[in-house]
This record gives C-alpha cells, structure tokens and sequence, in this order.
C-alpha cells in the first residue's frame, strides 16, 4: 500500500468535493503528503519554495501573452470578421451555420487557442442566426461547443506550453506543429456528423455569395490570419521561441485593433490587461501548486507505484493505452483541463515513457481526450459555456452531443493508435524525433 | 478598505503586465537588432512574472474568480452553506498563513542569508521569493473579510462582479 497515495489523493478529492478552489486544495494535499516523509519546518519551506521556483520559467510567460493577444483581438472585433469569413468558406455545404460555426472556432483557435473563449465569441454571434433560420439551438449549441476544443489543438495553445512545462521540457514547438492535424480533424469530424444531421432535417444552404462579397470578406480576414503567419512561421523557422511569438502576437494585434480595426481604443487597453492577468493567474497559481504536487508525487514514490500496478494489470501498450484514456475520459467529466494536465501528466507520463510513447504523440493524446472532457456533464466549462450562449439549458444539449462525443472518440482512438497524425508534421516540418 | 485594496491591486497588475509586455518585446528587438540579448530584461521579466503569478493570484482569490468545483457549495442552502463557505474561507487562509507566510518567510529568510544574488540585476533573490509572504497575507485579508460576509449571511460564491467575463478553465 503507497500511504503517499492515499493522503494525496483523498485530501485532494475530499477538499475538490467541499469546493475548495483547486489551487488551494493541490496545495493543502501536497503539504499534507510532504509532512509523511519530513518535519513540519521542512515541509512548509519546500512547498512555498516550490510553489515560487515552478513559477520561474521564461517560457511560461508564453501563457499571459497569447490570452492577452485573444483577448485583444475578440474586443477588437476580429471574431466577426473571422465569421464572415468562414461563412463565406462554409455557405454551400447542408446546414452551412453549423459549418461556418465550426470552420470559424477553428480559426478562432489558431489565433487565440482558448475554447472558452472561443464558444462564447463564435456561439455568441452564430446562435441568433441560426435560431432564425429555424435550426434546433440544441443542435446548433451541440455544434458550438463540440468544435470549440479545436483551438486547444490548434496552435497556439497554452494547454500545450502547461504539457511542455510539466513534463520537463518537451519541445514546444514540435507540439504546436503536432497540433495542427488532429485538431483540424477534430473540426472536419464534427462537420460530418453535423452536415448528416443537417441534411436529414433539411437545414437550409445559404446563398452563394457575390464575388465582390468575397472579396471584401477575405480581404477583412486576411490581416487576422496574418497572425498565424507571424507566430508559426516565427517559431517553425526557429526565429522566435514560443515566448517571443506571443510577445509578437500581442504587438501585431495591439496595432491591428488600435490603428486598422480602430474598435477599440487606448482607454480599453487597463481592462483588458487586467481581465488578462486575472484569467492568467487561476493557471498560474494552480501550475506553482502543481509543481509542489508533482515534487510530492515523486518523494512518495506515486507515479513508479501506479505505473507498476498499470503493468502488473498487462503489459499489452494497446491496453495500457485503452486504460489511461478511460481514466482520463472520466477524469475530464468532473474536471477542467488545467488541472487535470497538470495533475495526471506526471503520474501517467512515466509510464507512456516505458512504453516507448513519445512525448509529443502523448502530449496531443492527453489534450484531446481532455477536450471531450470540457464538453460533459457534470462539469466543463465548453459545455457551460455554450448552453449559456446558445440559451439552451445543458439537458436539452446532451441529446445532439451524443454523436458528437462518439467522433470525438473515434478520432481519439485514432490519435492514440497511428502516432503519424501527430508526429508526420514535427517531424517534416521541424525534423522532430 | 477593500475598495482601496482592489484598486491599489488592479493599478499595480496592470502596470506590472505592461512593463512585462515591454521587457518581452526589448529581448527580441534587442537580440535582432544588437545581436546580443539583453540578460536584464529576460531577469526583470522572469522576476516580475512571478509577482504577477502570486500578489495577481492574491486579488483573484479577492475577486472569487479562483476555479473550484461548486458543485456541492450551490447545492446547499441555508445554514449548511454558510457553515460550507465557512469551511473553505478556513481552509485557504490556514494555507495563506501557513505555508505561504510562515514557510514563505522562511524561504525569504534562509536566501537572505545564504547571500543569493541575481546575476544580473545584482538583486538579493530573497526580495524576490517575497511574493509569496506577501501573496499569503493579501489572502488572508481577503479571506477575513469573506467570513465578514458570510457571517453576515452573504455568500462568496458569485461576489458582485466586478469583471464579467465567463467563470472557467482559462486555458480551455
């Protein structure tokens, strides 16, 4: 019996369950399992010391700058530009919102990388429109909040630099390329399954737009997709480190909303910055936690211990990879994506490494089984979201998820078993491996 | 009190954030445009973020903005809950105090002493690890003044918002 174990792991799930916020609860279990194996003096020294040094990261700093570059160019009014252009690309498919909706998260997310973020700004503009054209708000939420995860995939994406953080230094930039493949299938899956349903209830195409239309619409997108250009092509060219492309992404769209959009302006900026420290520091805190934990996690000997019980169960990878994605589904339902990577990654990554798993490959997996789990009850903050913005209450949104989840999960399945979805690009583009 | 505690907070997170933003911005120019990047700013920012990261924390614990599962919190009513909030308001300020404080003080202490200094900015490392002290006592503060609401029969689940924005995981 690893006594470490189940000090951590009861006094972290009875204080989650009471509702204490989970910064503090990772921290009170990671003080309570340091005091098993030092003295009092000792552990409170280490845990402060811990929680400070997890903090002291230049890469980190990635984090503030790509939300505050989100955040920038949501109020600037970039996301309705985004729209009608991805209206444009989606028109003349069956149920062409619904395609719109999801073409425009996904665009959404190569510039921001926020799901949340994303459901609220996409589904906030798409679901009066939808609800016009007489679509099912069940349906169209159900659309919304299943391919709002894209942008945790999609590059950038702060999910991937808290990965790379955590498991030592895996290289980011071979992540944020990993990224691409499976999250723009994430989007051409829900498409399917959306475009059938579309079709079998007879939703409307729209109108194929006037070339003029076109134009003006790409021309209003192209400056916001001009972004992409600037931070991937920054960091695959090796010219600036993930830190430094967000810090690039924060200038470009300072100047983009300031001087060419002009919707907002100087006096915003105070807001805005600070509504982008506050969201940066719920991560932060929890990360600075985090670290303490997963120094708790190693003293107590947690993830060698589970990671033998995982083996003594079979020594089948197929299985031991069906196994983790089952606890990591489950994981997810209760619990937000942060925390849940920062939690399990150290404890599952020993494990995928004796499998011979590559860290990149595993990176990509975790973040897109934890995606399916910010879209379930009872808790995700996708879901919420976007019955909030769709104004449809989360029962009536389960009912159309279904077959949304049960792509997901293919895709999943996908992801897991054929590393080349995640790995093909890294390794093409970066020489990664 | 609280309102001059917020503002004097907000003032400091967002001119912290901007001068951030600033030294990021000097390290790339400056690698490009010198050649030579500069290892002052790279310090600064690292030194700053981690104040950020904590006094930051500190005001959103203030703002209730922390993630939590509230499941069980909003399900309760009446007596049950308050004693709940109670319970939580104890539990984050018995962290504060302890660890953050005491064991925070310690690690201030301890590096004053060894002599650390930043190899850079020549700064006293102890300075710097005393985000965390401070952090544990503006929580602390808040945390008092939590239990003053709830005594009162308030809640500090859903405090008035201040800053409308969508409670959830900020990186998804």
């Amino acid at each position: 019996m690893n006594w470490a174990a189940v000090v951590l792991f009861a006094s972290f799930g009875v204080l989650m369950v009471v509702g204490v916020p989970i910064a503090f609860a990772i921290g009170i279990a990671s003080a309570l399992t340091f005091l098993l194996f030092m003295s009092f003096d000792q552990t409170i020294f280490i845990v402060a010391q811990q929680m400070v040094s997890g903090l002291d990261s230049f890469t980190l700093l990635a984090i503030p700058f790509f939300i505050l570059a989100g955040n920038i160019m949501n109020r600037g009014g970039i996301a309705l530009r985004l729209i009608e252009f991805a209206k444009v690309l989606g028109g003349r498919l069956p149920g062409a919102l619904a395609h719109c909706n999801v073409i425009a998260n996904m665009m959404f997310g190569a510039i921001s990388g926020s799901a949340v973020a994303s459901a609220a700004a996409v589904g906030g503009v798409m679901a009066p429109l939808q609800r016009k054209e007489g679509y099912d708000p069940a349906y169209s939420a159900a659309v919304n909040i299943a391919s709002s995860p894209t942008g945790l995939l999609i590059p950038p994406s702060t999910a991937l630099i808290v990965f790379s953080l955590i498991t030592g230094g895996t290289s980011i930039s071979a992540l944020f390329v990993a990224g691409y493949l499976p999250g723009i299938l994430l989007g051409l899956s829900i498409m399917v399954v959306a475009g059938i349903i579309a079709k079998r209830r007879g939703y409307p195409v729209a109108p194929r737009p006037s070339m003029a239309e076109v134009r003006r619409k790409t021309l209003d997108a192209i400056l916001p997709l001009g972004l992409i250009i600037v931070i991937m092509g920054g960091i695959i060219a090796g010219i600036f480190t993930a830190t430094e492309a967000s810090a690039a992404a924060v200038l470009y769209s300072l100047v983009l909303a300031l001087f060419w959009f002009r919707e907002i302006g100087w006096r915003d900026l105070p807001r805005i910055f600070l509504e982008s420290a506050v969201t940066t520091t719920i991560v932060l805190l929890m990360i600075g936690a985090s670290i303490a934990m997963s120094r708790a996690m190693a003293f107590g000997d947690i993830p060698f211990a589970l990671s033998d019980y995982l083996l003594m169960l079979s020594d089948n990878p197929v299985v031991i990879l069906l196994i983790i994605n089952v606890a990591l589904l489950v994981i997810g339902t209760f619990m937000d994506m942060t925390p849940a990577l920062l939690i399990f990654t150290p404890i599952f990554y020993p494990v995928v490494s004796d499998l011979g798993m590559d860290p990149v490959h595993f990176g990509i997996m975790m973040t897109l089984n934890l995606s399916i789990g910010i879209c379930t009850p009872p808790v995700g903050s996708a879901l919420f979201v976007g019955c909030s913005v769709g104004g449809v209450p989360i029962a009536r949104v389960i009912r159309p998820m279904l077959p949304l989840y049960v792509a997901m999960i293919v895709l999943l399945m996908a992801v897991t078993f054929i590393p080349e979805i995640s790995l093909a690009l890294p390794r093409w583009l970066l020489n990664y491996g | 009190m609280r309102r001059l505690a917020d503002g004097l907070l907000r003032f400091g997170i967002i001119v912290v954030f901007a001068v951030l933003l600033v030294c990021v911005s000097w390290q790339v120019i400056s690698r490009y445009a010198l050649g030579t990047p500069s290892t002052v700013t790279d310090e600064l920012a690292r030194f700053l973020f981690m104040w950020l990261a904590l006094v930051g924390g500190a005001y959103t614990y203030g703002q209730g903005r922390h993630l939590a599962i509230d499941l069980l919190p909003t399900s309760l009513s009446g007596r049950p809950r308050q004693l709940n909030e109670a319970l939580i308001t104890l539990l984050i300020a018995a962290f504060a105090a302890v660890v953050m404080v005491w064991g925070g003080f310690q690690l201030v202490q301890r590096t004053l002493v060894s002599g650390q200094i930043s190899p850079s900015l020549q700064l006293p490392m102890g300075w710097v690890y005393g985000a965390v002290p401070l952090s544990g006592l503006i929580i602390i503060a808040y945390a008092a003044a939590n239990l003053g609401r709830i005594a009162k029969g308030g809640t500090t689940l859903n405090p008035p918002e201040e800053l409308p924005a969508p409670k959830g995981d900020t990186l998804s």
